[in-house]
């Protein structure tokens, strides 16, 4: 019962927070522009001091994280390369191909993970999951273009521009934080205390913010005609690939908060930038927001079970 | 000495940087003008709401031998409001700007400002009394705040001298504000304890309010009008960072409060206004800019004219 009620306490408030947001919107206290504004500054704003105040106050030993890098990113590369080899053997759609397997490995791996390891561990623990941020969403955003333009329909078919991707990567406000965060803590810049200050100001909002803004844009419209796929993606996504990567991670040895950052990486529903990198590639962009809100929505039930269950075993 | 000083000066910084970060933003067009007005409303259905919340909750008031200090606080609050209210109106035109000019009387960042200027001259034992008075500031502030802007709103609103009472009570408990502070004294009354993920929550969106609220300010500035709204900015600067807490604190030392007693009374008055006003004035028809440049030069002034009451007070021996 403690066990259960830890799993059901690490959850609830972030899904306490969408439902706010959702409220909000449902009962027409904000309309949805103003859920995107909000986005919006959480990602150009608040994501980027968030990323910037704990790689810079941590003083992270980034070389001790080496093998937990390496497992998450080669985990999501493999993701992404299965799903690419075994969906169409079962998704017929060639438009839904592509978001399917987009599913499969891209996680809203900042909204969830790092709430989520603050409810278990505490804010002190945050660090490592903060800088694999930095790591993670490059290799979200270059994977997810070459899939998605990997299942693209032949007519009007674009090349993948690299150039294009880096440019996105390199322009995104929290790969930059990370990298400027990075450069004062290799160079060892000495920042006033009040900067930080206000910077961690900034960076306690982000988390609330983010996920009350994500709950206000939801909407569950009728998806009957994608529910075949909607259960795929569902079941997937929350319960088979977490169930693998996390049993190849404990035998591998990961405990504690490195665990509870698997977790997250491969357990956490899907992200926005799914959607939109869908829509933009031609794919069904529809079914990719569809994925996101019932993700979302059951990710309260899955990760539960999960944290129960590491947890029973003792091992977060 | 030097340490009250720079007390001072360490609580000002923060909120500066917070409001000219907001002031570039708005430049860079990360923060339209519309959006800054959803912030705004945001802070002050949900966010303020669950910051009055959390801070009246989480007060242990144990009332018992401070009871003194506890009345003398509520009545120098009401005095501040009633005498503004007798007075404003015949330097004041305006309705929006009495409202806002009123409430900036009374109402002070006790919670950034207050305790820790307690805490920094006497430490654990100037805490104790200025959480006391935290507690039934917070509820006064809100009620008479409130009760204030709803006023002129419905005077405004009906474009009559006379306000009726049922609607204006109406407006007052419609208040989020007000519903969050009568929902945590009936807790605090009834000794109920939230559960750990409620109270996480709520203090987690409480959080949310004081950054965002200074950043709309910034947002929102304008030097041009600041420069305009001069004579305001001087009535409401002057009667709320000198001649209100002068005065409170001559009573006071009269009273015979001395010491860590006195020091949180000045806590109280002599602190400059909070983000709140700003929300609230802008939210409920007042004059929102000005209550947001008073906030802005308030605070800036107040490093300076805390530190000459702290200063006086020790040299006379009462703090």
């Amino acid at each position: 019962m403690a066990t259960f009620s830890f799993a059901v306490m690490a959850v609830l408030p972030l899904f306490l927070m969408i439902f706010i947001g959702y409220f909000l919107r449902v009962f027409h206290v904000f309309k949805e522009s103003f859920f995107n504004e909000v986005t919006r500054f959480c990602f150009k704003v608040a994501m980027p001091c968030l990323i910037f105040k704990n790689i810079y106050s941590s003083n992270l030993d980034v070389g001790s994280y080496v093998p937990l890098v390496v497992f998450g990113i080669t985990g999501i590369i493999s993701l992404a390369v299965i799903g690419c080899l075994f969906i169409p053997l079962t998704v017929k759609d060639q438009k839904k191909k592509g978001v399917m397997v987009q599913n499969l490995f891209r996680a809203n791996f900042f909204f969830f993970g790092i709430p989520m390891i603050t409810n278990i561990f505490g804010e002190e623990h945050i660090g490592p999951a903060v800088m694999m941020v930095a790591f993670v969403v490059p290799i979200f955003n270059i994977l997810g273009a070459v899939v998605l333009a990997f299942f693209q329909e032949h007519e009007g078919k674009k090349r993948v521009d690299f150039k294009d991707i880096l440019h996105n990567i390199f322009t995104n406000p929290i790969i930059i934080g990370a990298i400027i965060a990075f450069l004062f803590v290799l160079l060892k810049i000495p920042l006033f205390d009040f900067v930080v200050d206000v910077i961690g100001d900034i960076a306690d909002v982000t988390t609330t913010i983010a996920l009350i803004s994500l709950g206000g844009t939801f909407k569950f419209q009728s998806a009957k005609h994608n529910m075949p796929y909607i259960i795929r993606g569902v079941l997937d996504k929350l319960f088979l690939v977490p169930a693998i990567m996390l049993t190849i991670a404990v035998i591998l040895g990961f405990r504690g908060p490195e665990l509870a950052i698997c977790l997250a990486l491969f357990g956490a529903p899907g992200a926005v930038a799914s959607f939109v990198m869908a829509k933009e590639a031609g794919a069904d962009g529809e079914l990719a927001g569809q994925l996101i809100v019932f993700t979302t929505a059951f990710a309260f039930v899955s990760l539960v079970f999960f944290i129960f269950i590491l947890r029973s075993l003792g091992f977060i | 000495m030097a340490s009250s000083f720079s007390f001072a000066f360490g609580a000002v910084l923060p909120i500066f940087m917070l409001v000219g970060l907001g002031y570039i933003l708005r430049r860079l067009g990360y923060f339209p003008e519309a959006f800054v007005t959803l912030i705004n409303k945001f802070c002050f259905e949900v966010a303020l709401p669950a910051l009055v919340f959390y801070n009246i909750y989480t007060s242990n008031t144990t009332i018992g031998q401070n009871s003194g200090l506890l009345i003398f606080g509520a009545l120098a609050i009401c005095g501040i409001a009633a005498v503004s209210l007798l007075i404003l109106p015949k330097l004041v035109k305006e309705s929006p700007r009495r409202a806002v000019l009123a409430q900036n009387m009374f109402r002070s960042n006790f919670i950034l400002f207050g305790i820790p200027m307690a805490a920094n001259m006497y430490g654990n034992d100037g805490v104790g009394p200025a959480s006391i008075l935290l507690a039934i500031s917070a509820i006064l502030y809100n009620i008479l705040g409130t009760a204030i802007m709803a006023y002129y709103q419905e005077k405004q609103r009906s474009g009559k001298k006379s306000v009726h009472i049922v609607p204006l009570l109406k407006s007052i408990f419609k208040n989020h504000i007000i519903i969050g502070a009568a929902l945590a004294l009936v807790l605090l009354s009834l000794q109920i304890q939230l559960p750990n993920f409620l109270d996480r929550t709520v203090s987690d969106v409480a959080k949310v309010a004081t950054p965002m609220g200074l950043m709309a300010v910034g947002a929102h500035f304008n030097f041009a009008r600041a420069k305009a709204d001069f004579r305001y900015l001087m009535i409401g600067l002057s009667g709320k960072l000198l001649i209100a807490p002068a005065i409170v604190m001559i009573i006071a030392i009269f009273c015979g409060f001395r010491g860590p007693l006195l020091g949180a009374l000045l806590g109280m008055t002599a602190s400059p206004g909070s983000i709140t006003s700003y929300v609230v004035a802008t939210s409920m028809d007042a004059d929102g800019d000005l209550a947001g440049e008073l906030v802005v030069f308030g605070t800036a002034l107040s490093a300076f004219t805390m530190f000459g009451f702290i200063f006086l007070l020790r040299s006379l021996g009462f703090l």
